[in-house]
């Protein structure tokens, strides 16, 4: 019984940092038609900053602003000389995919070259609780805090703004949402920073547990490209909800087979859904004809 | 000298892989992000036939082949039912799930891998040093050669490259859109099946790693960068792939960075050319 708790404690947390992910990756997937994989590179990137900013000897808020920061430059900067362009001249999604992983070797290799490809660690005092029989670390509760902080400013944040408006206009048809007066470069900007910000703080919330190596984003924005695919809705609640539920399921597979399995049957339900209901698990209610 | 034939088999088997992937993507216009998983069905197919079998050295290789042509089919089948975007994804998780397989998988040893893998046996000389693997392989890829440029000019390609530019129009043809993707992947699976059999002779040892998603996209940027659609192409991105790291040697750059700036340089080349030229690559014609 304390076992299955455990597992459902951890499945929270992780299944939340990992939810910051999938916000991210999935709003950009259906705003701008990017597959984003090098969002694995932007992970990668803000928390190789934030290490080596603590590292210096900086307050650790200065170095995830900071780290933020550099992050958002460079996707600003992807986006209006590789993306943009390339939409603008209608390409097939799947090559747009291409380029996203010739960004994501790029970025990564040249972490691996100035960086080393070793694990960095940020070393942080770490305590242990045990309620009622649940472990809990103090990082745990850190990831848990901040994700819900995260998560709660971006649902509101786009709903007081009106962004999330717009989002879906240009996710939908984004001609038709110019012609409705909506900004369709600006919120395709936006929207690749603000993913990225929450990438940065999902990395940041990754490597104060285990530390951060170059290769280590793909594996989390994979498993966020699939839940990317299973919901296709733009519906926060829904992504955390798979998220975790996702989470929860691989945790079971590690505890009773072992970790390499997860991945596998992960991928084996993606290809189900791309096969069989290539719309995704939730979408959106569309009218029969 | 050795040095020189191993990168030169090396150069051989990677232009084999780039040919098989040219003709998914430059003839059938179908990004497959799973071109490391038929080369891997290729030598663990050798690599466990040979291993149980113990009857020689050419039954496991086509039964290798076999296994490479039935993993075509559930290429093609997946093929049939999505396009473009969703079949790269629907790819890229057989890709891991493959990965997963081999990794946990009691026959192919996981993690360990498989060592002792049988040579091949050409009649009665028994292949083993990297010249006659040089050779071996050159062999191969001039029978793939002289056999892809007589399909080249036949009919059924014309129909293939027809269904790449225009689906419905071969539908409207009466032919069934399908099968031309189906022949173009069996015979993509055939030649990374013949790939997977020689690497994993000539290396006599096989492990996952060797079959990752990074190695699929790397097939892949190779025939990307070479130019796809034409036969050299694949031979150029190949030619430029392992000279690379050599042409880094000479300039004096450690070992350790030159892998990094190969990839970095590899990566730059790849999306410039994806970037300014997206047409070039699935050559959608279009009419003005």
């Amino acid at each position: 019984m304390e076992i299955i708790l455990q597992i459902v404690f951890n499945s929270i947390v992780s299944g939340l940092v990992l939810s910051l992910m999938v916000i991210g990756f999935n709003y950009i997937f259906n705003v701008t038609k990017v597959f984003h994989l090098a969002h694995a590179g932007i992970f990668t990137l803000g928390s190789f900053a934030f290490w080596k900013f603590t590292d210096l000897g900086l307050h650790w808020l200065l170095a995830s602003i900071l780290a933020m920061s550099i992050s958002s430059l460079i996707i600003l900067l992807i986006e209006k000389a590789i993306y943009l362009p390339m939409i603008r001249k209608n390409t097939d999604p799947s090559v747009t995919l291409i380029a996203s992983m010739g960004l994501y070797v790029i970025i990564v290799n040249l972490i691996a070259m100035f960086f080393g490809s070793d694990n960095k660690i940020v070393s942080s005092s770490v305590n242990i609780l045990e309620v009622n029989g649940i472990i809990i670390s103090t990082n745990q509760i850190i990831q848990l805090l901040v994700g819900t902080f995260v998560v709660v400013v971006f649902y509101f944040g786009i709903k007081l703004t009106k962004l999330d408006i717009s989002l879906k206009a240009i996710a939908d048809n984004d001609i038709l949402g110019e012609i409705y007066g909506v900004n369709s470069k600006r919120v395709r900007s936006l929207i690749m920073i603000i993913g990225s910000i929450i990438a940065v703080i999902a990395g940041i919330l990754t490597t104060i547990e285990i530390g951060i190596e170059p290769h280590s984003g793909m594996n989390v924005t994979l498993t966020a490209a699939t839940v990317a695919i299973l919901v296709t809705r733009l519906d926060v609640k829904y992504l955390i909800l798979v998220s975790i539920l996702l989470t929860l399921f691989q945790n079971t597979i590690e505890w009773f087979l072992n970790s390499q399995w997860k991945e596998g049957l992960t991928f084996l339900i993606l290809l189900m859904v791309i096969l069989y209901k290539t719309e995704g698990l939730v979408s959106y209610k569309l009218r029969k004809n | 000298m050795n040095y020189i034939l191993h990168i030169l088999v090396l150069l051989e088997i990677y232009i084999l892989l780039a040919i098989s992937a040219n003709q998914k993507v430059g003839f059938s216009g179908l990004l497959s992000l799973a071109q490391a998983v038929i080369y891997g069905v290729g030598a663990y197919g050798i690599a466990i036939f040979s291993s149980h079998l113990e009857i020689g050295y050419w039954i496991p290789f086509i039964l290798a082949i076999g296994s490479c042509l039935i993993l075509g089919l559930i290429f093609s089948f997946i093929a049939g039912k999505v396009i473009e975007l969703y079949f790269s994804l629907a790819t890229l998780a057989v890709q891991i799930i493959f990965f997963s397989v081999i990794y946990n998988s009691e026959l192919t040893n996981g993690s360990y891998g498989i060592s002792g893998i049988a040579s091949p046996n050409v009649f009665g000389y028994e292949i083993n040093s990297p010249l006659e693997f040089s050779i071996y392989a050159g062999v191969w890829i001039m029978i793939v050669i002289i056999f892809l440029k007589r399909f080249y000019s036949s009919p059924l390609h014309k129909l293939i490259k027809a269904t790449k530019d225009d689906e419905i129009a071969v539908l409207n043809l009466g032919k069934n859109p399908k099968y031309y993707k189906r022949i173009s992947i069996l015979i993509s699976c055939l030649i990374s099946g013949i790939a997977g059999t020689i690497y994993a002779s000539y290396a006599s040892y096989i492990d996952p790693s060797s079959f990752t998603l990074d190695e699929s996209i790397l097939i892949l940027s190779i025939v990307l960068i070479g130019g796809s659609g034409r036969l050299i192409g694949p031979i150029v991105g190949a030619l430029i792939y392992i000279l690379l790291p050599e042409i880094l040697k000479f300039l004096n750059i450690p070992e350790m960075i030159a892998a990094n700036m190969r990839m970095i340089l590899f990566g730059l080349i790849l999306v410039l050319i994806v970037r300014f030229r997206p047409n070039g690559i699935l050559g959608k014609k279009t009419f003005k």
